[in-house]
């Protein structure tokens, strides 16, 4: 965890970071499924049917979901982490100034 | 305050705000499809509030099925539906060659099934049409209820290798095609080295060696798909090859199964082999033919009976079954293609192309196809050209277009079996054929029909051909005529051994006409020879009217006859003088016949002034039959224009702006069925319509996604529809299950009007008792090519039988009160491209052959609706083009019903571009004659063209034939003239108008709390300060 003891890491705003990557990925989550029943529908009406990727649209969303997905998990992780090396920084300040 | 955390109300905001963007985007979207969502939901939208004093009968189309308390009685009306469909299925099966009395089986014979087909087997095929099997029984099963005793060991053989084997759909990208709307089959036939890994497996190998048990018969099936964007042109590959590279001839593995199984008769451990055909469409014979096969009956598609029907067949009349008295609809040919159709089927790209229209999935701007195979289509070419050859003319048996001819053409070697062959388990014989003209002018053909077998029961057909005189003058005008073309057709019963009857038809003298499209531009009557010829066959009638010319000294060379043929049974008619003016009204309204296709004649068109091209004609077949497709570019500026999908208004001058919501003074307040006893064309109608409003009627015709809207003004109930042809494609709410008619093909393939009609009225019964009014079918388009998908959904590959068969069905749906949106108008003969591809056919050819197939049922049934098409007729979308939708099918037939156009999924049908584009598309659409879009509904979208007088009548046009079928269909059972029909707001919608309210007061809430997290920490901290500066 040493990178989380450089000031810059310390000043990012992981929890905002990770509400706006949630944000992104619910809707875009939507957007997939929301895609794939609306084209699924239209092409229904000619009785053929459509996968999660037939269209580019389709695969920008999914991609970016994708995206979205792994930043959120790693904007989470590093939240986390910044908490847990904060919370542990300040115990050890604590236990340095009960010294 | 945690609670004013700035970063939290920030997201918070940021996720409302994309919350309110997809809620008003996504209504205004869900709005446009709110008939699929309603569809889907099973949402109706109009509903009516009944009065309970009323003692009206409102049950103005009745079932033939109730129980005692008034309830539909579903039980019987389906028991009905299964009779008329075995009987129809069993009627249709062609038996093509039977050597030796090979069939029917004896009772107690003991046979096996080969074929994974016999357990894979299709019983429609796919596409909207599709429906899954709801029958109770398999094919043994079915069988052994005859008396015969299958196999159980090898059924149970291939019911292990039915897991791994058997057909399959194979998408575009796995067909390595790069175009979403296309797909392929696989066969995938178990090889007879799985057939004997199976049997050392799991019956240490006595499956095959024990067979000898039941030596009377291997019975093969094989079977072939097609559908909805489905074309039949390809070649399967990988393991799954076809013999000729075709998938409509035998495949590897086919072939290896059905040589083993003729080894087997050979070493003397089987006494025949029979081949079942389940395929819609024509199989190529070529190398079918060269194996040892002793009987072959096409058995097509047969539904839920299908299984019955093969018992039936196979063990003949006298054990409880049936006798083959079907007949070819089509022409089988040893190679397919050898059809002069071949060359220009398939994708077809413009060679070269300016200022198209962008090309989408569901809009291909950019392909075309040529008809140039003219009026020769199926046995017209065969026959036609067999004829030439043998009266040695216009080089008919030179080496063009020989396929399966060792050297030069050769009928017999073309040409396995002909249009209208069928044989039968006993014998026939014609006599006493007569001809007589009425006092209509029509013609009387009387034959007596006489059972000269001994042992079976069966039925006969009698067919009637024309021919007509190919003349100096259509060589002179481009026309083309056929050697023969069936103009009737009757069906006799039963007729035991011994026993005869008298069959009779009337053939109008309107069948006389031919199309001049370069001449006269309209129908005439030319001098010459006309031939009214009976037969068992296109071909047998042919030979008819070649002897009966022989018998008057015409020079014949009958080294290349396959028979002598009969001349008393063709009777020459001579009409002496040219007649331009007899045809050129329409028999059924009075209106001058003229050119209405000629935008979609290459060498007529403006536009392809230079792309001039040669039609098939049998005045030089050598030189004219295609043998390559047409190149065609899309450069003219005309052309180019015409491609666009809308070119603006007509304004015309005298129309006048409609009223709205106005109610007559002389009718009072009208209820729609209070219109029930008046014509389309009675005043009352307009007082009706003058009761609407604008929004309304727009309504009327963009809500049409399996639903079709009400009004409320006129208390219009609205209804229900759904895909057919082969059954409804709605399960019964009583017996949750779907009936499967045999398909269209087999329908045509009983002959037998009488048969199809009273299917046709199972069929709306079916209807009524699943509360659908609506029916997405059948279809009319004809068999062009045997490759084309779409082929077990329409009836034939001639015009006259389609035109018949579609008569006799939908006379009988519609008494039951059914609406049938025909498809597909007009010349969507094959599914490659067909989302926009633009169709080029001449005149004659289009009416003499296409539209035949709907004439009847539209100018003459009563037919009450159509579904055009999806291609372009040139360049115009069908479902804009005046020519066919308003010209052709309402000034000349006299149509009264509503055109549907096919599922609204192309831009070039006005939907998927920007609204203003959208409603230009549908306002020219309604101005050429389509009424409503089988699209999602919208109130709003022509709102542009409030105040143009000449879109808001034909909108009003369109709305008045919607309600005029709504009335006469049981959309109006329970519809009283007391009854008030609301249009209620469904569920989904009031959600999305409470989100639409809800989101902006979250977002309005969420962004204050965020205005006050930054605000907040500011005051406080200055607060603060200014607490320590008075602290300090």
């Amino acid at each position: 965890m040493k990178f989380l003891e450089s000031g810059k890491m310390q000043k990012v705003p992981w929890g905002v970071f990770a509400g706006i990557c949630f944000i992104a990925l619910f809707w875009l989550t939507a957007g997939v499924i929301a895609a794939y029943i609306i084209t699924n529908a239209v092409a229904g009406a000619t009785n053929s049917s459509v996968g999660l990727f037939d269209n580019w649209y389709q695969t920008l969303l999914f991609v970016l979901d994708v995206v979205f997905i792994l930043l959120f998990a790693v904007c989470v992780v590093l939240f986390a982490l910044k908490r847990r090396y904060k919370s542990s920084a300040a115990a050890q300040n604590r236990g340095g100034a009960e010294k | 305050m945690k609670i004013f955390e700035r970063s939290v109300w920030s997201l918070i905001t940021a996720f409302f705000a994309i919350f309110l963007i997809i809620v008003y985007v996504g209504s205004s979207i869900a709005m446009q499809y709110g008939a699929y969502i309603n569809s889907a939901l099973g949402i109706q939208l109009f509903q009516q509030i009944d009065n309970p004093n009323s003692d009206e009968d409102t049950e103005y189309y009745k079932s033939d099925y109730y129980y005692d308390d008034g309830a539909y009685n579903d039980a019987a009306m389906r028991a009905n539906s299964n009779d008329v469909a075995e009987r129809t299925a069993s009627e249709s099966t062609v038996l093509l060659w039977n050597n030796d009395d090979a069939l029917p089986l004896a009772k107690d014979s003991k046979i096996g099934f080969f074929g994974i087909a016999s357990q894979r087997y299709i019983y429609t095929g796919t596409g909207s049409g599709y429906l899954s099997y709801s029958g109770d029984k398999t094919i043994k099963d079915a069988v052994e209820a005859k008396g015969i005793d299958v196999y159980d060991t090898l059924w149970a053989g291939y019911t292990f290798l039915s897991g791994e084997y058997g057909y399959s759909l194979i998408g575009a990208s796995a067909s390595g095609v790069n175009d979403r709307n296309y797909g392929e089959y696989g066969i995938n036939e178990a090889p007879w080295s799985a057939i004997e890994k199976v049997d050392n497996s799991y019956f240490a190998g006595a499956m095959l060696k024990n067979y000898s048990a039941y030596e009377d018969a291997a019975v093969m099936v094989i079977s072939r798909n097609g559908g909805e964007d489905y074309d039949t042109n390809f070649a399967p590959n990988g393991d799954d090859r076809n013999l000729d590279g075709d998938y409509l001839d035998l495949s590897e593995q086919e072939n290896d199964v059905l040589t083993n199984l003729t080894r087997l008769k050979a070493e003397g451990h089987i006494k025949k082999v029979v081949l079942l055909i389940n395929s819609a469409t024509p199989l190529q014979l070529m190398n079918i033919a060269k194996l040892d096969i002793d009987a072959c009956l096409w058995v097509g598609m047969g539904g839920n009976k299908a299984p019955e029907q093969i018992a039936n067949v196979l063990v003949g009349d006298t054990d409880g079954g049936v006798t083959p008295s079907g007949h070819l609809v089509d022409t089988w040919a040893y190679d397919i293609s050898s059809a002069p159709a071949n060359a220009n089927f398939g994708d077809h790209t413009f060679t070269s192309s300016t200022g198209l229209p962008e090309v989408y999935t569901y809009t291909h701007n950019n392909k075309y196809l040529v008809y140039q195979e003219g009026i020769y289509v199926g046995y017209r070419y065969y026959e036609t050209r067999y004829e030439d050859a043998v009266l040695g003319m216009g080089g008919a048996d030179s080496a063009a277009g020989a396929y399966a001819s060792e050297g030069n053409w050769d009928y017999r070697e073309e040409v396995a079996y002909t249009f209208g062959h069928g044989e039968s388990y006993t014998d026939f014989e014609f006599s006493n054929y007569k001809v007589t003209r009425n006092a209509d002018g029509d013609y009387e053909v009387s034959v007596d029909v006489k059972n000269v077998g001994d042992t079976y029961s069966g039925k006969e057909v009698l067919q009637v051909y024309i021919q007509k005189p190919y003349t100096g003058y259509d060589k002179d005008n481009g026309i083309e005529k056929s050697a023969v073309e069936l103009v009737g057709f009757e069906k006799s019963d039963s007729l035991a051994p011994g026993a005869s009857q008298t069959l009779k038809t009337v053939v109008d003298d309107y069948e006389f006409k031919t199309y001049d499209a370069y001449g006269k531009g309209t129908y005439i009557l030319e001098k010459g020879d006309y031939y009214l010829a009976c037969g068992t066959s296109a071909h047998n009638a042919l030979n008819n009217i070649l002897a009966n010319k022989k018998a008057d000294g015409v020079r014949l060379n009958e080294s290349l006859m396959d028979e002598a043929g009969n001349a008393d049974l063709a009777e020459k008619i001579t009409i002496s003088n040219n007649d331009f003016e007899i045809f050129k009204t329409s028999p059924y309204t009075g209106a001058e016949v003229g050119n209405l296709f000629s935008n979609a004649d290459i060498n007529l068109y403006k536009g392809t002034k230079d792309q001039k091209i040669e039609y098939l004609s049998r005045e030089n077949w050598q030189t004219t039959y295609p043998s390559s497709a047409v190149s065609m570019s899309c450069l003219n500026a005309t052309m180019v224009a015409d491609m666009q999908y809308y070119t603006g208004i007509k304004e015309d001058p005298e129309a006048e702006m409609p009223k709205y919501e106005t109610v007559s003074e002389e009718y009072g307040q009208l209820n729609l069925v209070m219109l029930m006893e008046f014509g389309y064309d009675d005043p009352i109608w307009d007082a009706l319509m003058d009761q609407t409003t604008y929004a309304e009627q727009t309504y009327l015709v963009t809500y049409g996604a399996h639903v079709l809207a009400g009004a409320e003004s006129v208390n219009a109930p609205g209804g229900l529809s759904q895909n057919g042809p082969s059954g409804l494609n709605q399960a019964n709410p009583v017996l949750k299950s779907c009936m499967v008619f045999p398909c269209q093909v087999n329908m045509a393939a009983t002959w037998n009007k009488e048969l199809i009609e009273e299917l046709g009225e199972a069929f709306g019964m079916e209807m009524m008792h699943a509360g659908y009014e609506g029916l997405n079918g059948p279809g009319a388009n004809i068999h062009r090519s045997a490759h084309s998908g779409r082929n077990w959904e329409y009836y034939s590959e001639d015009g006259f039988i389609s035109g018949e068969m579609l008569s006799a069905e939908t006379t009988g749906m519609m008494r039951y009160g059914a609406i049938l949106y025909i498809k597909h108008m007009l010349l969507n003969d094959e599914e490659r491209n067909r989302y926009g591809v633009s169709i080029w056919a001449n005149e004659q050819s289009i009416r003499e052959i296409y539209a035949k197939a709907f004439e009847k049922a539209c100018a003459v049934t009563g037919l009450n609706g159509i579904m055009s098409s999806f291609n372009r007729i040139g360049c115009i979308w069908a479902g804009r083009h005046k020519g066919l939708l308003n010209d052709l099918l309402r000034v000349e037939w006299g149509f009264e019903g509503a055109v549907q156009s096919d599922a609204a999924v192309g831009r070039h049908m006005g939907v998927a571009n920007d609204e203003a584009t959208n409603a230009a598309i549908m306002a020219e659409a309604l101005l050429a004659g389509q009424d409503f879009w089988l699209w999602g509904g919208s109130k709003t979208i022509l709102d542009g063209y409030k105040d143009n007088a000449t879109v808001a009548c034909a909108l009003r046009e369109a709305a008045r034939r919607m309600l005029y079928t709504q009335l006469h269909s049981t959309a109006m059972n329970g519809v009283g003239t007391d009854t008030v029909i609301i249009q209620i707001t469904p569920w989904w919608e009031s959600v999305l108008n409470v989100l639409k309210i809800v989101a902006p007061i979250l977002v309005g809430v969420s962004g204050a709390m965020t205005v006050v997290s930054f605000v907040l920490p500011v005051v406080l901290k200055k607060k603060q300060g200014a607490q320590a500066d008075g602290n300090e």
